[in-house]
């Protein structure tokens, strides 16, 4: 099974892939506990640098970008053409 | 009169679960149909013949499954076997290059270096928008998926057919390239670095 050691040193790859998991709210809580602990406050540090970015843009995606509604005669014509 | 479906289902049984789990749906999957086309008439009609495979398909639906990601995968295979070929959307990524660069060292992006103060939360509307419906097909579903739906890396992987290494490595690539759109349209506003992190 999966261990995360905090104390691994971790390659850029897997630190960018492990806060891509942390920001998308996918990392298990022994990820979290050391993001928390290692990464929040760091204030010189590329992974923090990497996390701000990643959550800026997902901030920007959901708050800009329209959720398009379905016609409201699309039911309608669901339900009539399965039926047909 | 009977069913021109094969189902272990009722026709009520049929109507009601497909009812109670498919349509609650109906506007995501629309969502995500006009997402990949632009095209208000053919999400439509995608969104239609998707639905319309889900209820003819119900049997392979399992009952307490996650209806919402099984929709988005017929309306993937649906658009790529099909509607895509219909309207000659533009050639797909070549993934064995992608991969090789985000495995090599120039992986650690130039633009994500330059990119530590945000300029992109100065993009707005329909810059953002114009930035994600730019991006190669394979990479815009991702984002949608991932960052406009909400869904996990393994159901991505399940909606997409792909691993959950490729989910992953796609949607770096595509907030990237992202990045990249969006910072130069902040410069083309005259934005310049800030002196602190907000």
């Amino acid at each position: 099974m999966y261990h995360f050691d905090p104390a691994n040193e971790l390659g850029d790859k897997s630190r960018r892939e492990l806060i891509q998991r942390i920001i998308d709210g996918q990392a298990t809580d022994e990820e979290q506990k050391w993001f928390d602990d290692s990464v929040t406050d760091c204030s010189n540090c590329e992974c923090r640098s990497y996390c701000i970015q990643v959550s800026a843009l997902k901030d920007i995606i959901r708050e800009n970008v329209e959720k398009k509604k379905a016609p409201a005669d699309l039911l309608d014509t669901i339900k009539k053409k399965i039926k047909s | 009169m009977e069913s021109e479906f094969d189902t272990h289902f009722s026709e009520e049984e049929r109507t009601r679960i497909f009812e109670e789990e498919m349509l609650p749906h109906l506007d995501s999957v629309y969502n995500f149909a006009f997402r990949v086309t632009y095209d208000e008439e053919i999400a439509k009609d995608l969104v239609q013949e998707s639905y319309y495979r889900a209820y003819k398909f119900l049997d392979s639906f399992q009952r307490g499954t996650n209806a919402k990601a099984w929709l988005f995968r017929i309306l993937k295979n649906n658009f790529i076997n099909d509607f895509r070929k219909r309207n000659r959307e533009p050639s797909m990524v070549d993934y064995q290059e992608v991969e090789s660069y985000y495995n090599s060292d120039k992986a650690k992006s130039p633009v994500s270096g330059k990119l530590k103060q945000e300029p992109f939360r100065h993009a707005i509307g329909d810059e953002v928008t114009n930035a994600i419906n730019s991006l190669d097909i394979d990479f815009r579903m991702v984002i949608i998926l991932c960052d406009l739906e909400g869904f996990t890396y393994e159901e991505m992987a399940k909606i997409l057919d792909i691993p959950i290494g490729t989910v992953r490595s796609r949607l770096h690539r595509a907030r990237n390239i992202l990045k990249g759109k969006l910072m130069q349209y902040a410069k083309s506003l005259g934005y310049k670095k800030k002196k602190k992190d907000e």
